[in-house]
């Protein structure tokens, strides 16, 4: 099918533009850019792969629905999209089943990057973190900092 | 303002991750509305937690089509262009 828009070479900013344009195709070529990374990051989250595949659906269409809640001044449309892929999954885990998501139940590392695990694909907050490893939330919020440190110079 | 501005740095990675309380949370926001500084390192910290995550596969070809059937329900919305490649539509 033929896009009314040329949306194959466009920046994210450009095509959601066009999402909130209507443009159908514009949201066509986000997905294909990013749901492979949010579906990654859902299927981290949570164990199952249809779970984790609605939740992709779920934050497309919201993506739909609310183009201009992405602010490009706060990162690029990748990481909009993660966060809102955990703050759905979260919602999800808490109506399905009033627990910690997936990845906080497995054995946790208290190292900076086990912490960062923690934050990213176990869905948990700092005081959560902080409750199950028996630190302050302050410590915890210091190893986060190390961890994307760490992430960033590797 | 100094002060928020530290704590914005403080909580920096974790704001990045999405892993405040939401009073923290707000209070940063509150923040990030006023410093294009604290937005810079927002953004740079949330590109590098948005990379720890690695592509995988695609979600399965349902997921697009319920996605489009879902768009098109919407009369607000729709304009009735389809993704390339898509052969749903």
């Amino acid at each position: 099918m033929i896009a009314l828009h040329p949306v194959g070479g466009a920046r994210d900013e450009e095509l959601l533009e066009h999402v909130a344009a209507g443009c159908e195709a514009a949201l066509g070529e986000l997905y294909d850019r990013h749901a492979g990374s949010v579906f990654s990051f859902t299927k981290r989250m949570v164990p199952d792969a249809g779970a984790a595949a609605d939740i992709v659906e779920e934050v497309f269409l919201e993506l739909w629905e609310a183009p201009h809640a992405f602010d490009g001044r706060l990162g690029g449309l990748r990481s909009h999209l993660l966060l809102l892929a955990r703050r759905v999954t979260l919602v999800r885990l808490r109506r399905d089943r009033p627990v910690a998501a997936a990845g906080a139940s497995e054995l946790p590392s208290s190292s900076d990057l086990g912490v960062l695990e923690m934050a990213l694909f176990g869905g948990s907050t700092c005081r959560q973190i902080a409750d199950l490893l028996g630190i302050t939330e302050r410590e915890v919020k210091r190893r986060l900092r190390r961890g994307l440190q760490r992430v960033r110079s590797a | 303002m100094s002060r928020a501005h530290d704590q914005v740095r403080r909580n920096l990675a974790a704001y990045a991750l999405g892993a405040l309380e939401d009073s923290e949370r707000e209070a940063i926001e509150q923040h990030l509305v006023v410093c294009a500084e604290c937005r810079q390192a927002v953004a740079r910290a949330r590109d590098t937690v948005a990379a720890l995550v690695e592509p995988d596969d695609p979600p399965p070809p349902e997921v697009w089509e319920r996605v489009t059937r879902a768009i098109r329900a919407d009369p607000q919305q729709s304009s009735g262009e389809g993704k390339a490649g898509d052969g749903n539509g």
